[in-house]
C-alpha cells in the first residue's frame, strides 16, 4: 500500500529534520563561548528572569487549576441552572490572546480608567488618597494569563470526568462516601493525568507569553531574549537565553508525556450515556452557577465588551485603508501558513498510518515538537540559519556577479511562514490524526476487495471522510497564526504589519483605544474554532464535522437492541 | 475445477513464519471454515487469499487462474473476491443502499436498483436503504456488510470472524441466517472463527489450524468423531481419554473392548494408546459389568453432564438426560454407544 502511494520514510525524516532545525540551532548555541553580556546577565538579570518565570508559573497553576477543575466537575457531574450554556461558554476565553486581555483590563482598571475614575467621582478622592491594586504587576499578569489559559485544564479534566465510569463513582457512594467526598477520593485521582496534561499545556503558553509580561513590565525569559536581541544586538546571548528557556519547556514536555502515558491505565470503561447528574438545589445551585459564570464574565464578556466599546468609539479613524491592509496581511499569512501546515500534516499522518515503523513514528513526533516551543525561541532559531544562508548567498553573488541579493529568505514572508509551520504543525497533525483514526484500515481493505484501486480508495472513501477534518485543521492553524505575536514581531519584513502587531504597537504607544479594532477582529475570528471545539465536546457521541454521526459500531446498546 | 486452491502456502511476519505448508481446495458452492485458537494464523491466511498479504512460498489459485505466488500478487481489487470484515467496515458517509451498491457501481442504474432490492429482501432490511450505518443495530450492520460483499457476485467470499462482536444468543441465529443467504446465492465462502459451534453450524468443510499448520481438513462429523489427533479432539468438543491396549482389531479399556478406527500410522499389538470418549458415547446399561460411580454433575438444561469415577481410578464425563434423576454417589453400569472409537498414540 505504502509503496503504491509513493510515500517513503525519508520524506518524513526530511520534514522532521527541517522542522527541528530552529530548535537544534538554538540549542547549538549552548556550545558557543559565553561572552561579557552573558556575565552581565548572570550577575544582574538572570535571577530575576528565573524568579519571575517561576512565580508566574506557580500563580498561573493555582489559577487555572482552581477555575478549570471546579468548573469541569460542576458542569460534568452536577445539574444546576445554566449548566448546558456554561459548559461551552467556559471555553470562550480561549479565543482571546492573553496580551489582549491585559490591554483591556489595563484600560479598565488604570488610574485614568473608568473604574477608578468613577470611584473618585463617587467618593470625591484625588490622586494618592486611596489604594487600588496595580494591574500592571506580577499578580496582574498571573490573573490575565489564568483567565485565558484555564480552558485547557477545564477541557481536559471535563473530558476525563465524562469518561469516568459511573459505576466507580457509585461504588464509592455504596461505600459511604458523599458525592463531594467521592470527588476528592475517586473522581479527582482518576482525572489527575488529564488535569496534569491540561496544566502543562497552560504552563507552556505561560512560558511562551511575551505580550502580557512585556506590557506589564515584568522581566521574564521572553522579554530577556527580546532585550538581548534588540537592545544588546547580541544573537549569541539571546540564543543562549532561549536554550535555557527550553530546559523549562523540556520539563513540561516530560510532565505532559508522563501524564498521558499514565492516562492509559486510568481509562476504565465508558460511561453510560444516560447517567444521572447530581441535582443541585437552592443555595448550592446558585453557588455553582456563580462559580461557573465568573470565569466566563471575567475571561470573556468584560474584555470583549471593552474591545467592542473601543472599536465603536474609534471606528471613524481606525477602519481606513490601513486597516484593510492589516487585515489582508494577516489573512494572507494565516491562510498560507495553514495551507503549508495542513499539507505537511497530511503527508506525515498518512505516512504514519501506511508505514507505521518506529522510525517514522518518532520522526513525526519530532516534527510536532513545536507546540511546546515559545514563538520567541522559534523566531530566533529560524532567523539565525536563514541569515547565514542569505549572507553566504549575498557574498557569493557580489564576488561572482557584482550584484547583491539582499535578504532573500530571512527578511521575507518565507521566514514567517516557516516559523509558523514549525510552531503550529502539531495542531494540524493532531486534527488530521483524529480524522484519520475514524477511517478504519478495514474500510480501505473493504473498498479494495470491492474493486477499487488505491487511488480510487483515496478519492471515494478518504476524501469525503477527511474533508471536514482538513477544514478544521486549516481553521485551527489559521486562528493560531492570527494570534501569534512574538514570532511575528521578530520575523516580519520591514514595514509589514499584521493585526496582532498593530494591537501591540498601539498598546505600547499608550493608545489602548486604537488597539481595540484589530484586537476585536482577532477575537471574533478566534471564536470560530472555540465553537467547533465546544460542539465536539458537548456531544459525547463522536461526530464528524459534516454532522455524520460515527458511533463505535459494536456498542453495547446496539447489541441489546437486536436481541429478541 | 476448484474455486479456491491453496498449495503449500507459506506466510511470514518479519521473516518469522506464521503459516506454513497449507494445502487445501474448495469446490463451487461449498462453505469452508478456518478454525483454530487465536494466533494460529487463520486471519493472516484469509488476508493472503484476499490479496492483502503476499506469500512467502506456495501459491493461491482460483478456477485455474494464479492469484498469488512467491513473486506475484494480483491486487485485491482484481480478484473478484468479496470480504466481510470483523468490524464490518461499513462506509460511514454512505447510506445503506450506497454501501451495498459500492461494488456494482459500473452496472446500469436499473441493474443496480434490482440487485439492491433483491439483497434487501434477502437480508430482511427492505426500506432501510436510505438509513446510515450508525442508525442500524449491530446485527443489521452485519447483514449490510454481507450484502455489500456479495452484491458483485464474487466467485469467492471471505468472512473474518463475522460474529465475534455479537452477543452469544445472536450469534447462532445470525450464523444460520448467513448460511441461508450464502446457500441461496450459491456463494463459495471461507470463514475464519475460533468458535467450533460457529464452524459446525456454518461450514461444509472445516480446516483446523494450530500454530500455522493445517491439522485436519474435513467435514464437521469427521472432525468430531474421528479427529486426527488429541489437539483436534480437544478443540472441537468435550473429550475424555481412557487408557487402552491394542489387541488385534480391538482396543481394551476399563469400560470394555471396542473396534477402533484405522489411522494412517498403524498400531502394533500390545501398544498402549489413548482412547477418545465423547460424553454422549456413554450409555446407562444395568446389565453392564463396567460399573462407574457418579461423582458430580453440572445441570445443562435438557441434560446433566456427570463426572464418573471408574474402578481403576480413571475419570470420564457422560451426558445423560436430566429427567432420569440419578443420585450422586450411586454406582451404575455403563456401556459405549459408538461402534468404533478413535485412538491416539500415548504421547
Amino acid at each position: 500500500m505504502a509503496s503504491i502511494f509513493g510515500i517513503r520514510a525519508w520524506w518524513v525524516i526530511a520534514i522532521a529534520v527541517v522542522m527541528a532545525l530552529p530548535i537544534l540551532v538554538v540549542l547549538g548555541f549552548v556550545l558557543q563561548p559565553f561572552n561579557e553580556n552573558w556575565q552581565h546577565l548572570l550577575d544582574n538579570l538572570l535571577p530575576e528572569y528565573i524568579t519571575n518565570s517561576l512565580l508566574l508559573m506557580l500563580g498561573v497553576s493555582v489559577g487555572v487549576l482552581s477555575m478549570g477543575v471546579i468548573c469541569a466537575w460542576l458542569t460534568s457531574s452536577c445539574e444546576f441552572p445554566g449548566r448546558a450554556l456554561l459548559s461551552w461558554t467556559l471555553l470562550l476565553p480561549l479565543a482571546i490572546p492573553a496580551y489582549i486581555v491585559a490591554y483591556t483590563y489595563t484600560g479598565l482598571l488604570d488610574f485614568s480608567g473608568p473604574v477608578q475614575g468613577q470611584m473618585r467621582v463617587w467618593f470625591d478622592w484625588g490622586y494618592g488618597d486611596y489604594w487600588f491594586p496595580e494591574v500592571r504587576s506580577l499578580t496582574g499578569a498571573i490573573c490575565m494569563l489564568s483567565l485565558v489559559l484555564y480552558p485547557y485544564v477545564y477541557m481536559m479534566s471535563r473530558a476525563a470526568f465524562l469518561e469516568q465510569s459511573v459505576s466507580v463513582l457509585e461504588a464509592s457512594r455504596t461505600l459511604g462516601y458523599s458525592p463531594f467526598s467521592g470527588f476528592y477520593s475517586v473522581a479527582l485521582p482518576l482525572a489527575r493525568p488529564a488535569i496534569i496534561t491540561g496544566l502543562s499545556l497552560a504552563l507552556m503558553e505561560t512560558l511562551a507569553d511575551y505580550g502580557t509580561v512585556q506590557y506589564f513590565g515584568i522581566s521574564t525569559f521572553t522579554t530577556g531574549i527580546f532585550k538581548a536581541w534588540y537592545g544588546l544586538d547580541d544573537s549569541v546571548t539571546s540564543a543562549q537565553l532561549a536554550s535555557l528557556l527550553l530546559t523549562f519547556v523540556a520539563v513540561l514536555i516530560l510532565l505532559e508525556r508522563y501524564s498521558r502515558r499514565e492516562a492509559k491505565f486510568h481509562n476504565l470503561s465508558s460511561r453510560d450515556v444516560n447517567s444521572q447528574r447530581f441535582q443541585l438545589r437552592g443555595r448550592k445551585a446558585f453557588l455553582a452557577t456563580l462559580a461557573c459564570s465568573l470565569p466566563v464574565i471575567f475571561g470573556f464578556i468584560i474584555p470583549a465588551s471593552q474591545l467592542l466599546y473601543w472599536t465603536i468609539t474609534t471606528a471613524d479613524h481606525t477602519f481606513d485603508s490601513g486597516f484593510l491592509i492589516l487585515a489582508s496581511n494577516s489573512l494572507m499569512l494565516a491562510t498560507l501558513s495553514a495551507f503549508v501546515a495542513v499539507c505537511l500534516a497530511l503527508i506525515l499522518s498518512y505516512s504514519k498510518r501506511l508505514l507505521a515503523t518506529p522510525t517514522v513514528k518518532s520522526a513525526v513526533s519530532v516534527a510536532s515538537m513545536g507546540y511546546a516551543i515559545p514563538g520567541t525561541v522559534i523566531a530566533i532559531g529560524v532567523l539565525l540559519p536563514l541569515g547565514w544562508v542569505d549572507d553566504a548567498l549575498d557574498q557569493w553573488l557580489i564576488s561572482t556577479f557584482g550584484i547583491s541579493s539582499g535578504l532573500l529568505l530571512s527578511g521575507t514572508l518565507f521566514a514567517l511562514i516557516f516559523a509558523y509551520t514549525v510552531r503550529f504543525l502539531s495542531v494540524s497533525i493532531q486534527a488530521v490524526d483524529a480524522g484519520l483514526s475514524k477511517i478504519k484500515p478495514s474500510m480501505d481493505d473493504a473498498a479494495r476487495s470491492l474493486g477499487l484501486t488505491p487511488f480510487a480508495v483515496l478519492k471515494t472513501i478518504h476524501f469525503p471522510l477527511m474533508r471536514g477534518t482538513v477544514i478544521t485543521a486549516l481553521l485551527l492553524v489559521f486562528v493560531d497564526v492570527l494570534k501569534e505575536l512574538p514570532a511575528t514581531l521578530i520575523l516580519r519584513p520591514f514595514n509589514f504589519n499584521t493585526l496582532a502587531v498593530r494591537a501591540y504597537e498601539m498598546a505600547s504607544d499608550e493608545r489602548l483605544a486604537d488597539a481595540g479594532a484589530p484586537a476585536l477582529t482577532i477575537v471574533l475570528v478566534g471564536i470560530i474554532p472555540v465553537i467547533l471545539l465546544s460542539r465536539s465536546i458537548a456531544n459525547s457521541a463522536i461526530k464528524s464535522p459534516e454532522g455524520v454521526k460515527m458511533r463505535p459500531f459494536s456498542s453495547k446498546l446496539q447489541k441489546k437492541a437486536v436481541a429478541p | 475445477m476448484s474455486v479456491l486452491a491453496l498449495d503449500k502456502v507459506k506466510l511470514t511476519y518479519d521473516k518469522q513464519a506464521v503459516v506454513e505448508d497449507i494445502s487445501l481446495s474448495l469446490e463451487n458452492g461449498e462453505i469452508a471454515c478456518l478454525l483454530g485458537p487465536s494466533g494460529c494464523g487463520k486471519t493472516t491466511l484469509l488476508r493472503a487469499i484476499a490479496g492483502f498479504k503476499s506469500l512467502a512460498g506456495g501459491s493461491v489459485s482460483s478456477s485455474g487462474q494464479m492469484l498469488s505466488s512467491l513473486n506475484n500478487t494480483v491486487a485485491p481489487e482484481k480478484r473478484n473476491i468479496g470480504m466481510v470484515f470483523q468490524d464490518f467496515a461499513l462506509f460511514p458517509h454512505l447510506s445503506v443502499g450506497d454501501n451495498i451498491c459500492f461494488g456494482i457501481r459500473r452496472k446500469s442504474r436499473t441493474e443496480r436498483r434490482q440487485r439492491l432490492q433483491e439483497l434487501l429482501v434477502l437480508i430482511g432490511l427492505v426500506g432501510n436503504d436510505n438509513k446510515y450505518p450508525h442508525e442500524l443495530s449491530g446485527g443489521q450492520q452485519q447483514r449490510v456488510a454481507l450484502a455489500r460483499a456479495i452484491a458483485p457476485k464474487p466467485q469467492l467470499l471471505l468472512l473474518d470472524e463475522p460474529f465475534s462482536s455479537m452477543d452469544v444468543e445472536l450469534r447462532s441465529s445470525l450464523a444460520k441466517e448467513v448460511r441461508r443467504i450464502l446457500k441461496h446465492e450459491k456463494v463459495t465462502a471461507v470463514m475464519v472463527t475460533h468458535d467450533q459451534h460457529e464452524a459446525f453450524s456454518m461450514a461444509d468443510r472445516i480446516a483446523v489450524l494450530s500454530e500455522g499448520r493445517l491439522l485436519q481438513w474435513a467435514d464437521a462429523e469427521t472432525l468430531y468423531h474421528s479427529p486426527i489427533n488429541a489437539f483436534v479432539a480437544h478443540f472441537v468438543g468435550r473429550s475424555n481419554f481412557l487408557e487402552g491396549v491394542v489387541h488385534g482389531d480391538l482396543v481394551e479399556t476399563a469400560v470394555g473392548k471396542f473396534c477402533y478406527k484405522k489411522q494412517l500410522n498403524a498400531f502394533s499389538e500390545g501398544q498402549n494408546v489413548r482412547v477418545l470418549i465423547r460424553p454422549e458415547y456413554i450409555q446407562i446399561s444395568s446389565s453392564s459389568i463396567s460399573q462407574a460411580k457418579l461423582v458430580s454433575r453440572e445441570f445443562l438444561g435438557g441434560y446433566y453432564m456427570y463426572s464418573l469415577g471408574l474402578k481403576n481410578g480413571e475419570a470420564v464425563q457422560a451426558l445423560l438426560p436430566s429427567l432420569a434423576n440419578y443420585q450422586l454417589g450411586e454406582s451404575i453400569g455403563i456401556t459405549l454407544l459408538a461402534d468404533k472409537v478413535s485412538i491416539f498414540d500415548n504421547a
